[in-house]
């Protein structure tokens, strides 16, 4: 993990050394006056050598300070602590989305194959796979926001003031193509399991069909399924930006999206590091879930 | 100068259902009785300010939350522009216009109780030009005596202020300023109570300020969600009469579905015909033009500048490219400001190459001697709605002066600003001024005074236009006490710059707005692009 971190803070610092001094950013259409320009400058080492900024922002990060927005002039931490629990929060809505709905349909799609509801499922999947995500998200907001608007199921477009109601559309929009991809891995898996010996054996003992579909085929199949939502969890929490944009979610995909275009370097690299350990804890989960899925593992 | 944020021009027919919503929901129609009905929440378009620390306002998404939360020592009219007494009753000038007396009211408090006298503005005046704070605004305040040594630190107090007695605040100018107090009304100017307070605000002063305006933070700032308001009870002026104005932040202006709502230029029609009477058209103090670099290239050629600005069709462009909003500019100083002259009946005003004509446009660019053959650069930056009328004026360069031309759009937009400050800055670039407080003064010494010189001087005259003559009669104009003869001076250094065409005028910026005026009454744009909330009532009692 520490490895890694470090790789990644290097790289990102050699970027946007290269990309130029934050500094322009501030000020907007107009030209920062000289005096204020070099307190700012001072302020943030923004004149230090590449090398001498990188050691100075790892020993505070050792200390667990990521610094302060040169543009918001608040500690980066905290930026990251008001956006992180939003988009998590919708991360965990949309997983749940995804979990469920994708095993549903790949389960129904693989034990009735080829039938009404297999093809319905295909072909729904390859549509929402096509969708764009910031489309979907404007054509919700059309149909829940302004066309059914004086029904009982009207659905806020914006913000987090409604509640759970306010976590509807963005978590349909977000799961949206990720659910569709879990249909699709569930259903191929279950496909290939289905067609093992054992699965054979277990029906030729009497057992019932639920217990073979449940108990023994798909246990087994969720090894790459697993793996898959766990990945996906990864870049759920970051890679929202678009979704976030179209619904005004104060989650910090948007915050990182403007960081890297004003070049709030600290924001970048900040969230950057926390999106990495992200990642990584939920890579280790995925890896302690597979003993229990599939005991062999454990006793490697 | 605000950074003046548009929005990237994309999907909208969304947007012509933003008010449509409103009315639905608010069951529609105007009241009859004209009464004022107390209560209501005005809900605002916005997008996320880096702060709302008065004392660093300098943008537009956060000088419009200020001007509720605060009242300097004067302020503006919503319809005017004009200054009128706020904080300050009263104040005197002395004769060559360097000492300023302002006789504060007795009545004015902070929201916290605190009283907003002479002290909390030798506070809030020191802060915003102290080195610790680092404002990028506190250049307004350059003319004060002292004002340096704030900048390095050398004084925590600005010396050319003093808190006479509680209700006399006295500022001493290094230089004369006729115009000075029109400049009070900016918000880096604002009061400031004690410093415990500043230091004891949670989670910070930045996101949960104390002012002393018609409204009062409800709440601390909830970052890229709401800025909510309601009204200051302690207020020493008409108390508004909405409960709560949230000032919403969106991401993206198409799903904005507030009661006041930007849309983009090349929009308007559509909005404007989806929402009849549900929309606010007015001219604002800001100017859109191209800036060349009169030290590089063809740029350098006074005959070419001149050519380009004439051979430029303005009203065509904004007819196909803003809806027909944008007026044709005549001039630097834009309608709504004091000193602005209105175009004779032919439609030409103060600047004499702003018409559209061919002809002479052609003939000034032959005798320019400028190659055709060396394509033209016409830069902008990208994505912010400047390709098509960038385009456009591309366009007619080729047809009208049978130049080649280049385009180039820059990202981001630092990049942009850096090119064009610059001295490889050349050929016609994209430009926009608004203004900080109504005079004159904050379009031409900004923009064309050889001590703002974008390289010389880190200032934003990126023309590098360098005349004494202008210099002198800025000099002049500041130093006359005279308002008739001061707005003279700097009609006539307007002038001067037009005869050298260091920049091309292109339009007077028109703003248009959604806004949910079946709803509300006394909602209205200021000449600051701003919702007039502090005004605005409900016209029948919500539903």
């Amino acid at each position: 993990m520490i490895p890694v971190v470090f790789g990644a803070t290097l790289i990102l610092f050699v970027m946007l050394f290269a990309l130029g001094n934050p500094i322009d950013s501030i000020g907007g259409e107009r030209n920062l006056d000289r005096s204020v320009r070099q307190t700012i400058i001072d302020k943030y080492h923004l004149d230090d050598s590449l090398p001498k900024q990188y050691i100075s922002y790892m020993g505070n990060l050792a200390k667990g300070d990521l610094g302060e927005s040169i543009l918001q002039r608040r500690p980066v931490k905290r930026i990251l602590g008001d956006g992180m629990p939003w988009s998590l929060k919708l991360a965990l809505t949309a997983i749940a989305i995804e979990t469920f709905f994708g095993i549903v349909a790949g389960v129904i799609s693989a034990v009735r194959r080829y039938s009404f509801l297999d093809v319905f499922t295909t072909i729904g999947t390859s549509v929402l796979v096509a969708i764009p995500v910031f489309w979907l998200g404007l054509m919700l907001q059309l149909l829940f926001g302004v066309f059914l608007r004086n029904t009982f199921i009207h659905l806020p477009v914006s913000g987090v003031d409604a509640g759970w109601r306010s976590f509807i559309l963005p978590a349909l929009t977000l799961a949206s193509v990720f659910t569709a991809i879990t249909a699709r891995l569930t259903r191929t898996t279950m496909l290939e399991v289905m067609r093992q010996d054992y699965i054979r054996t277990a029906a030729a003992k009497g057992l019932p069909e639920r217990t073979i579909v449940y108990k023994h085929a798909l246990r087994n199949a969720m090894i790459p399924v697993i793996t898959n939502i766990g990945l996906d969890f990864g870049s759920l929490i970051g890679g929202a930006i678009l979704t976030e944009t179209v619904f005004s979610w104060p989650g910090i995909g948007r915050e990182l999206a403007l960081a890297v275009l004003r070049k709030d370097n600290p924001i970048v690299i900040g969230g950057t590091i926390i999106l990495i350990m992200a990642f990584l804890l939920v890579n280790l989960l995925v890896d302690i879930s597979y003993g229990f899925l599939d005991p062999r593992i454990r006793y490697d | 100068m605000d950074a003046l944020k548009q929005s990237t021009p994309v999907r909208v027919f969304l947007l012509l259902f933003a008010v449509a919503i409103f009315t639905a929901a608010c069951g529609g129609g105007g009241g009859t009785s004209g009464e004022r009905i107390k209560g209501g929440t005005i809900r605002v378009e916005e997008s996320e300010p880096d702060s709302l620390d008065a004392n660093t306002a300098d943008d537009s998404e956060q000088i419009v939350i200020e001007h509720q939360l605060y009242r300097g020592l004067v302020d503006y009219n919503n319809t005017t522009a004009k200054v009128q007494p706020a904080v300050a009753e009263k104040w005197d000038v002395n004769a060559n216009a360097t000492e300023f007396t302002f006789h504060l009211r007795k009545s004015a408090v902070f929201s916290n109780g605190e009283p907003c006298d002479a002290q909390a503005f030798v506070r809030g005046w020191s802060r915003a030009t102290s080195k610790a704070l680092a404002s990028p605004v506190a250049y307004h305040a350059a003319g004060i005596k002292g004002f340096a040594d704030q900048q390095s630190g050398k004084t925590t107090t600005l010396s050319g202020i003093e808190a006479v007695d509680a209700t006399t605040f006295k500022v001493t100018l290094a230089a004369p300023d006729g115009d000075f107090v029109v400049r009070t009304g900016h918000p880096v100017f604002s009061p400031a109570p004690k410093e415990e307070t500043i230091a004891g605000q949670k989670p910070s002063w930045a996101e949960n300020p104390i002012g002393n305006g018609p409204f009062m933070m409800k709440e601390a700032q909830k970052h890229n969600q709401v800025i909510s308001l309601v009204p200051n009870l302690k207020y020493y002026g008409a108390k508004p009469f909405a409960a709560e104005v949230d000032y919403k932040i969106i991401a993206d202006f198409d799903t904005a579905y507030t009661d006041f709502t930007r849309i983009p230029p090349e929009k308007f029609k559509e909005a404007k015909a989806a929402n009849p009477g549900k929309y606010i058209i007015r001219p604002t103090a800001g100017i859109n033009y191209i800036s060349l670099n009169i030290l590089n290239g063809a740029d350098k050629n006074a005959d070419f500048r001149k050519a380009a600005s004439l051979a430029v069709d303005r009203q065509a462009i904004s007819n196909a490219a803003f809806s027909g909003l944008n007026v044709p500019a005549t001039g630097i100083i834009p309608p709504a400001l004091p000193g602005y002259r209105k175009p004779d009946a032919s439609g030409v005003g103060p600047c004499k190459f702003c018409r559209y004509d061919p002809t002479q446009a052609k003939q000034l660019f032959t005798s320019s001697g400028v190659s055709k053959t060396t394509p033209i650069l016409l830069s902008f930056n990208g994505g912010a709605g400047h390709e098509i009328w960038m385009q456009a004026v591309a366009k007619q360069l080729e047809t009208n002066l049978g130049v080649k031309t280049k385009l180039e759009a820059f990202q981001p937009f630092s990049k942009f600003i850096t090119f064009r400050n610059g001295a490889a800055a050349n050929g016609l670039m994209r430009n926009a001024w608004g203004m900080d407080y109504p005079t004159p003064d904050n379009f031409l010494y900004p923009l064309f005074d050889s001590r703002s010189d974008s390289i010389k001087a880190g200032g934003d005259n990126s023309t590098h236009y360098n005349n004494p003559a202008f210099d002198k009669l800025i000099d002049q104009a500041r130093a006359e006490t005279d308002t008739a003869k001061r707005l003279k001076n700097y009609q006539d250094a307007e002038d001067l710059v037009l005869a050298d065409m260091p920049v091309i005028p292109m339009w007077w910026r028109t703003q248009f707005r959604l806004a949910a005026l079946d709803k509300w009454g006394g909602l209205a744009m200021n000449a600051f692009e701003e919702p007039t909330v502090e005004t605005a009532f409900l016209k029948k009692a919500s539903t």
